[in-house]
C-alpha cells in the first residue's frame, strides 16, 4: 500500500503581523475529544450553524490544546453581525477542515479507508 | 473512530511508537513505525539466514574432517577449515577494491616469478644434464680410444 498524499494543515495569521499564528490539524487526541464531546462529523452538514464552529474548535487542539472555544468562535464567526469577517466565510475552508479530520484515519489505513482491498463494482453505470 | 484507534494501539505500542507519539503526534508517524518495522523484519530474516548458512558451512567441515577421520590411514587427507573470517555483508569501498586489486596483481606477479624460477631451474638442470652426458659420452669415446 502506497503512502497516500498528506493533506496540508491550515495556517491562520496574524492579521497585525502576517506571521502564522495557529496550525490547524487533528491528531488522533483531538478526535478523540471531539467524539467525546459527542461530535459527529456527519452533523457537520447537517447543522451549519453550529457544528462547523465546533470542527473549527477541535482543530486547534493538536498544537493548542488551551485556546478557549469562544477564541476559536470569535475567529469563525466574526465581529460582525453578518459573519462578513469571519473565517466561516472562507471558500474551501470546511472542505479542507473535514478533510483533514478524516486523515488520522486515512493515515491508518490508506486510500481505502478500511485497510482492505479495494473491490471494484461489478456494474459500471452512466449518468 | 476512537474505537478503532484503542484496537490498533497495541499494534503500534507493539513495533515501538509510545503512547503519547500515537495518541498526540502526527496522524502519519505510523507509517515510518510500519516501514521501520518492515526493515527490521526483513534484517531478521537476513541474520536468521545468515546464522543458517554459517552453520552449513560449520556441519559441512565437521562432517568431512568426521568422514575423514573414519577413512583410515589410506583415505587420509587434509583436514577442512571453518571459514577463516566472517562473510562479508557490506560492499567494498573504493579504497579497499584498490587494495584488493593491488594484493591480487602482487599476488599475480609473485606466481609469475615463482613459474619462471621454475622454469630456469630446469633449463639449467636439462644443460647440466646434457652436459653430464656429452661428457660421459667423451669418456666413453677415450675409453674406447686407449682401449
Amino acid at each position: 500500500m502506497s503512502k497516500p498524499e498528506k493533506v496540508k494543515p491550515i495556517l491562520i495569521h496574524d492579521p497585525e503581523t502576517n506571521e502564522v499564528k495557529y496550525t490547524l490539524e487533528f491528531n488522533r487526541r483531538s478526535i478523540a475529544k471531539a467524539e467525546a464531546n459527542k461530535f459527529v462529523l456527519s452533523d457537520v452538514t447537517d447543522y451549519l450553524s453550529t457544528k462547523p464552529a465546533e470542527l473549527f474548535y477541535y482543530a486547534f487542539l493538536m498544537h493548542h490544546p488551551m485556546i478557549q472555544k469562544r477564541v476559536t468562535d470569535r475567529m469563525w464567526f466574526g465581529e460582525k453581525e453578518d459573519y462578513s469577517d469571519g473565517l466561516c466565510k472562507v471558500e474551501g475552508l470546511l472542505a479542507r477542515l473535514i478533510d483533514l479530520y478524516s486523515e488520522p484515519i486515512r493515515a491508518m489505513y490508506g486510500e481505502d479507508g478500511e485497510g482492505e482491498e479495494k473491490n471494484e463494482p461489478m456494474y459500471t453505470v452512466t449518468l | 473512530m476512537v474505537q478503532v484507534f484503542s484496537k490498533a494501539e497495541s499494534y503500534y505500542l507493539a513495533i515501538g511508537m509510545t503512547h503519547d507519539q500515537f495518541w498526540d503526534d502526527d496522524p502519519w508517524l505510523i507509517w515510518v513505525y510500519r516501514d521501520a518495522h518492515q526493515k527490521r523484519i526483513e534484517m531478521r530474516s537476513q541474520e536468521m539466514w545468515l546464522q543458517g548458512l554459517y552453520n552449513y558451512h560449520a556441519l559441512t567441515t565437521a562432517l568431512a574432517n568426521f568422514g575423514n577421520a573414519l577413512g583410515g590411514k589410506k583415505r587420509k587427507r587434509k583436514q577442512d577449515e571453518y571459514l577463516k573470517e566472517p562473510i562479508r555483508l557490506s560492499p567494498m569501498t573504493e579504497r579497499e577494491k584498490a587494495m584488493k586489486q593491488i594484493e591480487e596483481r602482487e599476488k599475480q606477479i609473485a606466481e609469475w616469478r615463482k613459474m619462471e624460477r621454475q622454469a630456469e631451474f630446469e633449463e639449467k638442470q636439462k644443460a647440466r644434464e646434457e652436459r653430464r652426458k656429452a661428457k660421459q659420452k667423451e669418456n666413453e669415446v677415450t675409453e674406447r680410444a686407449d682401449d
